[in-house]
């Protein structure tokens, strides 16, 4: 009996160690603790200036900002009273001999002259209306793409893929389980979750549907929202698939984007800092309502996580062994980045950051990797030179986006100083902030989540935040240089530096860095907590084990309840577009819609467009017996109004008899009317 | 347009991948000099084994079914470890004998794996593919370069040829009257059997417009017009073969005579200087002169440097460019003087040769003497056409003063390289610099070059880049350390004569673009310079192919860059598509619009404008075949209000967008029915083809018009040290040049005919005769009449004159004894022309 109670003793030298740690977390609940208190989502928590004054008010995030800092502060120093590593080790590296490069002719010529080729005829005046050669030049670049490869590297075997399967079985099919657990969460239910479908989403669709129905076959041309309309490509197979009848289609799209950014956020941190941090960033990845959210709204923010989870691990990959698949798939990636949501290119310029932080730090290493270096650079530009020809053209889209949303470009900031009377530095920290405590703090406002919970749990955020000041005490270290740089630059340039912080649709890019940065203090705790006794070594896994389920569980009780349930998302334009869309697609191409809708709701939104791609629709505002008159007769006619168009409706119905009145409830507010339809058959 | 496309991109990729198989091929023969002559050496790993140690052996047999192997002890096997301590690059060197395989075995230390990178530059796993490149690389293994410096030479060529040829037509967008006017007079010396206009048989200079200026570009076009017909690809793309030779020379003369390594450097150097890159794309006849300079320095320095046959060589080469470009006559004198002073030993050595290249020379000038002998046109004739300072009424010492500013400025950096992104630069530091007593913005030097002409500038490049001046500063100082050696001083003197053609004149591009020669040849020796400094760097030592093929690229995607830019770009630069502009369309309205419409209606007519380019004349010769010339007129609209054809449907006009504007508010004109509309590259429409009808009452309309025009004005100018009321008939230009003593200044008359001019004089003057130089008429009449002071009675004096030279110089006497005269009044009658007309007075002088 002695002898199993002394198995739960802790060691004499580890009692100050635990006593640490103990008051890290004390501090760090009760950091967490006084951030929930005094959080509040309306103006002013940001206000740093203020946050001194305010905390008699309990408004003020400065006690609990303190009360963090001691919670790292004691973390650090009861980590190393117990000889726990403040990062968790890296994962053992494995060769990749199936990709060793292989002895062939090197098509230099070819493969550059091609994606110049690609590139100039991209460039041409006039290059956009020549949809035919789309396809061709696509075929071209991906030649250039391949000719390039097929010098640098040996695609595996399936002798060595099975060899690969047999030694790391396990872990694989771990991986795979993962990823089932991803899309799962990603696609259940995901029609009417979140609700209703975003003209935004709409916009999407009906790209992808420019492809499908052979309207548009120039993949490097700049489509919606000043994306190169290869943006859209991983939405045509769920628009294929299933029609443009409803909002799964293109959602599915980014719920196969959300769920491999799991999977490679996982793969990074397993390579950065072990397998157990693999592990928890990828569950709390998948579950993350944040994260989970975007991953099933149609539209390609999504995009960020996974752009930016695969080329760092690529990246990092490369740099850890130097071997060239790797640098060739980072440098292929990172020119794919600019081909999608403009935020990706952070993970083109993290990635850069990163080589030349590692450049500047590890003695030799650009000696030895100069022609990796190179080839990346060349499978970069390869990768990149059509986009850069069609840019050449459409200078104007390259940075249309930034122009519109930065703070500096669109006289936000010059504006703000001059409002507020305060210096920029300050109108960019506040707005920094603003950005940042979502995450940990404050509730995320409007900008296509509009959440009143932070974006992580409870549990999650102190995480967080201890993983922050893990990483900070190690910042010479590569990874977590790499992982702090991940988290903080999408922060900074997605939100602070653009308007309407916070910007959760452009901090997607931040998610996997945060996750990570959880997961390492969660790992690195839970490895203390095994030095402690054997009993401990047991329970810590186990503990470890016990909070992600009950992390999940709150995540997804709050994303698939509280989240849904209190109609966060909802809007009464959107719901009407995307109720109405039955009703619309029934006209076809010889009906005419009509939508008396002003000012709420009007044809040219984005859903109207993909649902109903060929049935003539037309704003019916202005209501008068003329106007009425003009209304053709011989088709079919539906006629869609607000509710406070109601009366303009009946007008309407009084001077075209015979047609069927039609209400439609709100799906979220039975009790409410969504719209009225007034539907005239004229024709079978 | 994707069958075109497709037929592109395979084509490219057929070049492209020819280019790569050669490249393959040299790496590969480097291997098979090691171990020639048929098999390849083939590299084997032998995978990785856990083992105490890390060891690396290696065994050579005769051939890898045998065990019959032998370790090679004494092959140098280097191993680096990388920082990791992971990580380690072997390198090993082995001479083996034909046929051998090489076995090497890699153990790993019991820590773990090692993973093999395996490089063999020898073996090609792609069976199929490689065969039927290597028969065709066998089969041009022949023409192939035998280094990667000469690889790289050839291929600088290419691109060079490839940056000028692709899109030729496109860019610049303009086709030019001085372009076709060689191809044209090609055509009309064919058609009359080698002989000129004027019956002489191959006349030494054909005329352009007003000048005797075409020579060799003339000749040079000839054989091409008779293999392809007239077509703006073949007339330009005979240029850029041509300038060809300017690649070639300046390569050469880095290569063969100032000892570079990276030769090619200099062609791609010269390829991306924008003056060089501009021009040599039109068929302007500068470009050939550059190119024939350039021969002619390449074979001069090969005589200069041992090869003493060459000077027949350079001779040839110097002769034609002194016959294809008129400045370039004078630089071709100054650089003559100039090698001739300066290598006088050797040329006394090689007095023996230098005889028999005098006679050569001696015949080379016989069709000059020929021109000079036949006195159609004297030097002084085109530089006063040019406007030069040198044949204008000033003192000597002015115009050395202005030949020496003119000289200057065509060496000056700040014309060269100027830029508008570095004006703002120049023009604070010059500001800076100056003083009140010492300005230096009134320096010429100083200038930026903004007096050329924007069709003769790529936008915003300068006329060199910017980065090529540290590189030509280099090699200046390299070449002014080496004065001693000859080659160097003949690049100097060669960039000092540049400039001398264009001095006579004012310094312009095309007659300085001579300089880019040698300031391509300096920039290549100082990219040379640097390139050898950065290879004795730790970081680059062994890298010179890496280093080489790096530069290389970067030249090339400069090259790429400028070809992109100014296709893409280019049309826009300047959106003044007009006469003082890009004077764009000679392609658009002849053979796109005014061809088809003349081919397709037999009885179709067409009247071009001429005003919107220089030498209209040339482009309907130059577009269209001869049988259909008959049909086009050029000219205004207004033109055929005298003889008023009927027009109709079938009677078509080209009119410019200004024009149409014009004619649209015009009475005199009506119902004008729009046929077509010809786009200028901004989008905007630059020319209109028409019909139209002529108006109501035209002719009261023209009466009134003509009334207008002829109805004299009055205005008070300075003349004979007092100040004279003239009242003059409406002219085009202004009355003071009738009276400024320069015979050079025209004055028009607008429609008047007679002409007449009447002075009203303040203080009356003895009056002996009149003298007038006047436009070229072939019958005309003066009548002056000379009134005395206060009086309406006049003295009349008529004489009529027929068959004059050119521009004729009259003098009328009034009789034995002077006439005191208050009034005088001077008519000038066309006799072959009725009113209106157009009567020319260049000079009136009251003697």
């Amino acid at each position: 009996m002695r002898k199993q109670l002394t198995a739960f003793a802790i060691p004499p030298e580890r009692k100050t160690g635990t006593f640490s740690l103990l008051a890290s977390l004390g501090f760090a609940l009760l950091g967490q603790t006084l951030f929930a208190l005094s959080a509040t989502n309306g103006a002013g928590y940001e206000e740093i200036s203020e946050w001194l004054a305010r905390v008699g008010d309990n408004a003020s995030p400065l006690p609990g900002i303190l009360s963090y800092l001691a919670a790292i502060f004691f973390l650090l120093r009861g980590l190393k009273q117990l000889g726990t590593p403040l990062l968790p080790a890296s994962a053992p590296q494995t060769a990749s001999p199936a990709l060793a490069q292989p002895a062939r002719m090197g098509f230099w010529f070819s493969s550059l002259g091609l994606a110049l080729f690609a590139a100039y005829q991209l460039s041409l005046p006039g290059a956009q209306e020549r949809h035919s050669n789309g396809y061709p030049i696509l075929a071209v670049w991906i030649l250039s793409l391949g000719l390039f490869l097929y010098h640098q590297v040996n695609l595996p075997t399936p002798r060595t893929l099975l060899d690969l399967w047999r030694k790391h079985k396990k872990e694989i099919l771990a991986l795979l389980l993962l990823l089932l657990l991803a899309f799962s969460l990603r696609l259940l239910d995901l029609e009417l979750h979140p609700y209703p479908m975003n003209n935004d989403e709409g916009e999407v669709g009906k790209s992808a549907l420019c492809f499908l129905r052979g309207e548009c076959n120039n993949f490097f041309d700049i489509g919606w929202a000043h994306r190169p309309r290869l943006a859209f490509l991983p939405y045509l197979p769920g628009v294929a698939w299933f029609g443009n009848a409803s909002a799964l289609s293109v959602r599915v799209g980014s719920a196969l984007l959300g769920g491999l950014a799991v999977l490679f956020t996982a793969l990074f941190a397993r390579e950065a800092f072990g397998r157990a941090a693999g592990w928890v960033a990828g569950i709390l990845l998948s579950a993350l309502p944040y994260h989970l959210h975007f991953s099933r709204t149609g539209v390609d923010n999504i995009v960020d996580s996974l752009t930016s989870a695969l080329l760092l691990w690529l990246t990092y990959r490369a740099v850890q062994r130097g071997e060239r698949t790797f640098y060739l798939a980072a440098g292929i990636i990172a020119g794919l980045c600019f081909y999608t949501y403009p935020g990706s290119r952070l993970s083109a310029g993290l990635a850069l950051l990163f080589l030349l932080y590692v450049s500047l730090f590890r003695r030799g290493f650009l000696r030895a990797n100069t022609t990796n270096l190179l080839m990346a650079g060349i499978a970069f530009f390869l990768t990149l030179a059509p986009l850069l020809g069609s840019y050449t053209i459409n200078t104007n889209d390259f940075n249309g986006r930034l122009n519109m949303v930065g703070i500096v470009e669109s006289g936000y900031l010059q504006s703000q100083t001059e409002a507020t009377g305060r210096p920029a530095v300050y109108i960019v920290a506040r707005q920094f902030a603003l950005s940042f405590l979502p995450f940990v703090a404050t509730g995320a406002p409007a900008n296509f989540f509009n959440s009143p919970r932070p974006y992580f749990s409870f549990g999650s955020a102190i995480l967080l935040l201890l993983g922050i000041g893990l990483v900070l005490a190690r910042l010479r270290e590569e990874r977590a240089f790499l992982v702090l740089a991940w988290f903080i630059a999408p922060i900074l340039f997605g939100s602070a530096l653009t308007i309407s912080a916070p910007s959760s649709q452009r901090m997607l890019g931040a998610t996997p860095a945060a996750v990570i940065l959880a997961a390492i203090s969660l790992v690195s705790l839970t490895k203390a907590l095994q030095s402690l006794n054997q009993a401990a070594k047991v329970a810590a896994p186990a503990l470890l084990l016990l909070f992600l389920l009950l992390n999940g569980v709150v995540e997804l009780k709050y994303y698939f309840g509280e989240y849904r349930s209190g109609n966060y998302y909802a809007d009464l334009s959107n719901e009407i577009v995307y109720e109405s869309r039955t009703y619309i697609s029934d006209l076809g191409k010889n009906g005419i819609f009509y939508m008396v809708g002003a000012p709420v709701t009007y044809v040219v939104f984005g859903n109207f467009g993909y649902f109903s791609p060929d049935t003539p629709k037309f704003d019916f505002n202005e209501i008068s017996p003329a106007f009425v008159s003009q209304v053709p007769t011989g088709k079919n006619i539906l006629f869609v109004a607000t509710p406070s168009r109601e009366a303009d409706l009946r007008q309407i119905a009084a001077q075209l008899p015979g047609g069927e009145w039609i209400t439609v409830p709100r799906r979220s507010f039975p009790q409410e009317i969504l719209f009225f339809a007034y539907q005239i058959r004229r024709q079978p | 347009m994707t069958e075109e496309f497709l037929i592109q991109a395979v084509l490219l990729l057929a070049v492209l991948v020819g280019l790569d198989v050669g490249l393959w091929h040299l790496r590969q023969r480097k291997i098979n000099l090691r171990l020639p002559p048929i098999s390849l050496p083939r590299l084997s790993l032998s995978g990785w084994r856990r083992q105490p140690q890390e060891k690396i052996s290696l065994s050579a047999g005769d051939a890898p079914q045998t065990e019959d192997s032998s370790s090679l002890q004494n092959t140098p096997v280097t191993v680096i470890p990388l920082s990791s301590g992971r990580l380690a690059r072997v390198s090993i060197q082995a001479e083996l004998p034909p046929g051998s395989v090489l076995h090497i075995t890699i153990r790993a230390d019991e820590e773990g794996q090692v993973s093999v990178w395996q490089k063999s530059r020898a073996a090609f796993s792609w069976q199929t593919l490689q065969k039927p490149f290597q028969a065709l690389s066998r089969v041009l293994e022949s023409f192939l370069p035998r280094s990667l410096q000469a690889w790289l030479f050839g291929l600088a060529l290419g691109v060079y040829l490839l940056v000028r040829l692709w899109g030729l037509e496109e860019y610049p967008i303009y086709f030019f009257a001085d372009e076709a006017v060689q191809t044209v007079s090609a055509a009309e010396l064919v058609q009359r059997g080698w002989h000129g206009p004027d019956g002489e048989f191959l006349p030494t200079y054909f005329q352009n417009g007003r000048y005797f200026n075409l020579g060799t570009s003339v000749y040079w076009q000839v054989l091409p017009h008779i293999l392809f017909g007239n077509s703006v690809l073949v007339t330009r793309g005979v240029s850029v073969l041509t300038s060809l030779l300017a690649a070639l020379a300046v390569g050469g003369i880095l290569h063969r005579f100032l000892g570079a390594r990276y030769a090619w450097a200099g062609i791609l150097l010269l390829s991306a200087a924008p003056a060089w890159f501009l021009h040599s794309r039109t068929a302007f006849e500068t470009v050939l002169f550059v190119s024939f300079y350039s021969a002619f320095l390449y074979f001069y320095l090969a005589y200069r440097n041992g090869a003493p046959n060459n000077l027949y060589a350079a001779v040839l080469w110097g002769a034609l460019a002194f016959y294809a470009y008129s400045p370039g006559q004078l630089i071709m004198a100054v650089s003559g003087v100039l090698f001739l002073a300066s290598d006088w030993r050797y040329h006394w050595s090689q007095r023996g040769t230098v005889w028999k290249a005098a006679v050569l020379l001696a015949v080379a000038a016989l069709p000059y003497l020929r021109f000079r002998m036949g006195g159609q046109y004297e030097p002084a004739d085109h530089l006063r056409q040019l406007g030069s300072y040198w044949v204008q009424p000033l003192p000597l010492t002015e115009k050395l003063k202005s030949f020496a500013g003119e000289y200057l400025y065509g060496l000056s950096p700040f014309y060269w390289f100027s830029t508008p992104f570095t004006r703002p630069l120049y023009t604070a530091l010059l500001n800076f610099f100056s003083t009140p007593w010492f300005d230096l913005t009134q320096f010429r030097w100083f200038e930026a070059m903004g007096g050329d002409l924007s069709r003769h500038q790529m936008k915003d490049y300068g006329h060199l880049p910017l980065w090529l001046l540290p590189l030509l500063l280099i090699g200046l100082v390299i070449h002014l350390k080496r004065w001693k050696d000859s080659s160097s001083r003949v690049i100097l003197l060669a960039a000092l004569a540049a400039p001398s053609g264009a001095s006579l004149a004012e310094v312009g591009i095309t007659r300085a673009l001579v300089f880019v020669i040698p300031a391509s040849i300096l920039a290549g020796t100082g990219l040379n310079w640097l390139l050898a400094h950065l290879q004795s760097l730790p970081t680059f030592q062994n890298r010179a192919k890496s280093l080489a093929a790096l530069v290389f690229g970067l030249l090339l995607g400069i090259n790429a860059w400028m070809l992109t830019d100014a296709l893409q770009n280019g049309p826009l630069w300047d959106t003044n598509y007009g006469l003082f502009g890009m004077q764009y369309g000679a392609k658009q309205v002849y053979e796109e619009t005014v061809l088809p419409i003349l081919q397709n209606e037999p009885d179709a007519q067409v009247m071009v404008s001429a005003s919107w380019a220089n030498g209209a004349q040339y482009l309907p010769r130059f577009f269209l075949p001869s049988p259909l010339l008959e049909r086009l007129s050029l000219g205004q609209i207004y033109d055929i209000f005298q003889k008023r054809p009927p027009l109709g449907d079938s009677f078509y006009f080209v009119v410019t967008s200004v024009e149409y504007e014009k004619l649209i508010q015009d009475p005199k004109i009506a119902n004008i029915r729009i046929r077509d509309q010809i786009p200028a590259p901004d989008g905007t429409t630059a020319f209109y083809l028409l019909n139209m009808d002529y108006g109501e009452n035209l002719q009261t309309l023209l009466e009134e018009e003509y009334q207008l025009l002829r109805t004299p004005v009055q205005e008070t100018l300075p003349y004979l040290g007092q100040t004279v009321i003239l009242q003059h008939s409406p002219l085009q230009g202004s009355a003071e040049s009738l009276l400024d003593g320069d015979p050079y200044t025209l004055a028009m008359g607008k429609a008047a005919n007679p002409l007449t001019l009447e002075f009203f004089l303040e203080t009356p003057i003895p009056l002996r005769q009149v003298q007038l130089k006047t436009g070229s008429m072939q019958s005309f009449t003066v009548t002056v009449r000379v009134y005395p002071p206060e009086s309406e009675t006049y003295t009349e004096t008529t004489q009529t004159f027929t068959d004059l030279l050119p521009d004729p110089v009259i003098t009328l006497p009034l009789g034995n004894s002077p006439l005191l005269a208050g009034r005088v009044f001077i008519s000038v009658k066309d006799n072959t022309r009725g009113d209106p007309a157009n009567v020319h007075i260049w000079e009136v002088l009251l003697q």
